[in-house]
């Protein structure tokens, strides 16, 4: 569905990425991880055709990102960042209107339900807090009907319960045939919603495979030049020395 | 905010602009009914003097409240106006250039402000896509510059030129000389793309990225954006004069009674702009009578107090 | 207060006997007055719009009203600034350097008169300053005879986009009231100022001067007859004569006065036939 090759990124001088192969198929959570700065958010945003890779190129459906125009891309991909500005007082349904691929009310309603947003309704964005913000903007992706997810930390600002919400909710996308592909930070989490793993180290190199073969403290370890310990879904950062 | 007010409201906002429009005409330095005129001299009074002049300020309001609005979404920041970005002092500079290089051409103040406006674009655009906090320092900068270039041109005419220059400034809406059906036509042709471009300006409130990944071109429609408004405020200086924070207060105020959506602001600022110059051309015209206001200082009296209440109210 | 630094001016210079001065003429009117009492060889440095006579433009031009050149005056070592107004950056300048300073800010015809007379006696020729006024007294009576019954509602076209008149307190309202012209707009005690065309209708004038600067007077005096009718008398005025509070400015009222008598001749003997 969604094929790389020799994809090279570049911000300014420093490569990001160098060389990558990799191809998704539909039905699987993608996880990419990697320390800050290696180009996470730059990778999703070149599947995206809003970064020009210095080399390479992506294709989805067999068709290359850098030859579709802007509305073919939106209506293959939905993509979940930043927080958008509120400063213009837009409120959580017209927010998720201009998401919507069309005019589903019973989607809307359906995405509003499962994040929790009903009573918030007709609050606007800078009425919320981050966390609420956060959950208006998983809606929103809910809401747009598109075969790949493109999720820049989705749990990012979400208190525990909805953290558990969104991984369920991508989970289960997954299955029923999405190609979600999203950056996440936590292990934990990782473990939890990944069937493919992109480790990106941050000097260019980048590796993907299989979740639970990428997903080992031999893997990880050098990339994020911390102690890892356990070792299947359980993977935990050693946080201090251990005393004897 | 939600859609079942918004019709109501526009509609209201349509039988105001009326009621504004027929009670304005009735009001001058004596009644005389719109509908029945005494005499053959009110009623030339009535259609030649008093409602090209309700006209011109009903086509240029609404002309810089939509251009207002644009220069918003652009700039991702409501406090944007084409005051703020310098364009109505660039064509300030040009109009009043025109006028000095020639004196005795009437289209040389008109061109004067369209080159003025274009040049003003052209240098606001370069800080394009250095973000917004540069680029309204850029503005705000470039209009500081335009206003030295506007001071140096009035030193070098001669006293009468300084105090007419000025009067032009703060705006004139009793030029006889405008061709309304034009002026009238123009603004119907910027809301039309105004509501076109409606739904792509929605998505650009969420930012470049958002609105790209919802399948704008951001780019295209930035440019062509920055073209219309400042296009728009050069065709409304040249017609009335730089009359500024109409642009800032209308949109405002319709976004606050309408919620976001272009469709509904754009729509309601093309009229609200034209009700709130039209009520203010009127207020200029009568309130130190036999003497006139330009109406500028007043849309400037009531637009600075709006804007520093949001600037207060802004964090 | 114009008066009274007048006044002051007048006891300062009249007693002691004068030196020949080196003045800078910072106003036309100024200019012309000087040139007219035979002061023209005293005057070394003058500003924008000195053009008459013919000699003063060979004198050295400063700049414009308010903002002449300081260097450039001081370098001409001049000894008195007579100015039209006071108040400004480049005459405290000057003033603190030691140059005296006058004010030549006439703003009635009988003050055109007295600021000769002043000027004479600041530049020793009281006699020929005496010669002049008596001279044009005489012309101003002649008008003021001619028109001494008169009292014609006029509307004083300073400027037509935007609409611009005069109030009270301008120069020309007093010269039209010398001549039998009353100001419609004399309740406004204010220099100039901005009307909409409808009170200007209101107003109902019978007699509408435009001059002659900056505009197609032509269509001018149609636009007039299409709002106030046939009846209306559109007069020409030459503002180099009649802006000026010098000493042509009688000259410049006589011209008006004579177009104003041709016209309502010729309606006279339109309206015999």
């Amino acid at each position: 569905m969604l094929v790389i090759q020799d994809l090279t990124l570049h911000r300014g001088k420093k490569v990001l990425l160098s060389g990558l192969y990799a191809e998704f198929t539909a039905g699987q959570v993608v996880v990419v991880l990697g320390p800050n700065g290696a180009g996470k958010s730059t990778l999703l945003q070149s599947m995206l055709g809003m970064f020009t890779p210095a080399a390479g190129r992506i294709t989805i459906d067999g068709k290359a990102v850098a030859e579709c125009s802007r509305q073919d891309l939106a209506e293959k991909m939905t993509w979940q960042g930043d927080l958008p500005p509120s400063e213009f007082g837009l409120t959580v349904s017209q927010r998720l209107h201009l998401s919507a691929n069309g005019p589903d009310e019973a989607k809307n309603q359906q995405a509003m339900t499962l994040m929790d947003l009903a009573k918030l309704k007709h609050r606007a964005l800078d009425a919320l807090s981050s966390g609420e913000r956060q959950r208006v903007e998983i809606a929103a992706t809910m809401v747009r009907d598109n075969p790949i997810w493109l999720m820049d930390e989705p749990t990012a600002h979400l208190d525990l319960r909805h953290q558990v919400d969104c991984l369920q909710l991508m989970k289960k996308e997954a299955q029923q045939g999405r190609l979600i592909i999203t950056v996440l930070h936590d292990l934990q989490q990782a473990a939890a919603v990944a069937d493919t793993v992109i480790l990106l180290d941050g000097n260019g190199g980048a590796e993907v495979g299989v979740a639970n073969e990428m997903l080992t403290p031999e893997h990880l370890m050098p990339v994020f030049g911390v102690q890892i310990q356990g070792e299947g879904k359980l993977l935990m950062p050693m946080y201090f020395e251990e005393k004897q | 905010m939600n859609d079942q007010r918004t019709w109501p409201l526009l509609l209201s906002l349509l039988v105001l602009t009326a009621v504004v429009m027929v009670v304005s005409l009735g009001i001058g330095s004596h009644w005389i009914s719109p509908f029945s005129p005494a005499s053959e001299l009110d009623s030339r009074i009535l259609w030649e003097l008093r409602l090209p002049r309700v006209l011109i300020a009903f086509a240029v309001g609404g002309l810089l409240a939509l251009a207002g609005a644009w220069f918003q979404v652009l700039l991702g920041n409501p406090l944007a106006e084409p005051y703020v970005l310098g364009v109505a002092s660039s064509a300030a500079v040009g109009a009043v250039a025109g006028m000095m290089l020639f004196p005795e051409t009437i289209w040389a103040m008109s061109l004067g402000a369209f080159a003025g406006a274009w040049i003003g674009i052209a240098s606001v655009l370069m800080f394009a896509h250095l973000g917004t906090t540069r680029l309204l320092l850029a503005g705000v900068v470039l209009a500081a510059f335009w206003s030295a270039i506007l001071m140096l041109l009035l030193a070098l005419m001669p006293e009468r030129g300084v105090a007419l220059a000025y009067a032009w400034m703060m705006g004139d809406l009793s030029r006889s000389d405008i061709a309304l059906p034009y002026l009238l036509l123009v603004w119907g042709g910027a809301l039309l793309a105004g509501l076109v471009l409606a739904r792509s300006l929605d998505k650009l409130l969420l930012g470049e990225k958002h609105a790209a990944a919802l399948g704008v071109d951001v780019r295209k429609l930035r440019f062509g954006l920055l073209l219309l408004a400042s296009a728009v405020t050069a065709i409304a200086v040249t017609a009335a004069g730089t009359i500024g924070f109409v642009g800032l207060i209308v949109p405002h105020l319709m976004r606050l009674l309408l919620g976001s959506l272009h469709r509904a602001v754009l729509l309601a600022s093309a009229f609200g702009g034209g009700i709130l110059l039209i009520l203010a051309d009127t207020a200029a015209r009568t309130v130190i009578t036999p003497a006139e206001l330009p109406v500028g200082v007043l849309t400037a009296m009531i637009g600075v107090p709006v804007f520093l209440w949001l600037l207060l109210r802004a964090r | 207060m114009n008066k009274l630094a007048l006044s002051l001016f007048c006891v300062f210079w009249l007693s002691p006997a004068y030196a020949a001065e080196r003045i800078l003429a910072l106003a036309p009117h100024v200019c012309e007055s000087l040139f007219a009492i035979g002061a023209a060889d005293q005057v070394v440095g003058v500003v924008d719009y000195c053009d008459f006579p013919e000699e003063a433009k060979s004198k050295a031009q400063l700049g414009a009203f308010h903002h002449i050149n300081v260097e450039a005056a001081l370098a001409l070592k001049p000894t008195l600034v007579i100015t039209t107004d006071t108040n400004t950056a480049a005459i405290r300048a000057l003033s603190d350097l030691g140059v005296k300073v006058a004010l030549s800010a006439p703003n009635s015809v009988d003050g055109v008169m007295q600021d000769i007379l002043f000027l004479g006696a600041l530049t020793g020729h009281t006699s020929d300053a005496e010669a002049l006024v008596a001279q044009m007294q005489q012309q101003l009576a002649k008008i003021r005879a001619e028109t001494a019954n008169l009292s014609v509602p006029t509307f004083y076209e300073v400027w037509h986009q935007p609409l611009y008149t005069i109030g009270s307190k301008a120069f020309i309202h007093d010269v039209m009231k010398q001549m039998g012209m009353r100001n419609v707009f004399a309740d406004a005690h204010m220099d100039s100022l901005r009307i909409p065309m409808e009170v200007a209708l209101a107003a109902k004038p019978e007699v509408v001067v435009v001059p002659t600067e900056k505009r197609d007077v032509e269509a001018r005096e149609l636009f007039w007859k299409q709002w106030l009718g046939d009846d209306v008398m559109v007069l020409r005025a030459n503002p180099d004569l009649m802006h000026r509070p010098g000493p042509r400015l009688i000259e410049g009222m006589r011209a008006l006065l004579l177009q104003w008598q041709e016209k309502t001749a010729e309606r006279v003997t339109v309206k015999a036939l």
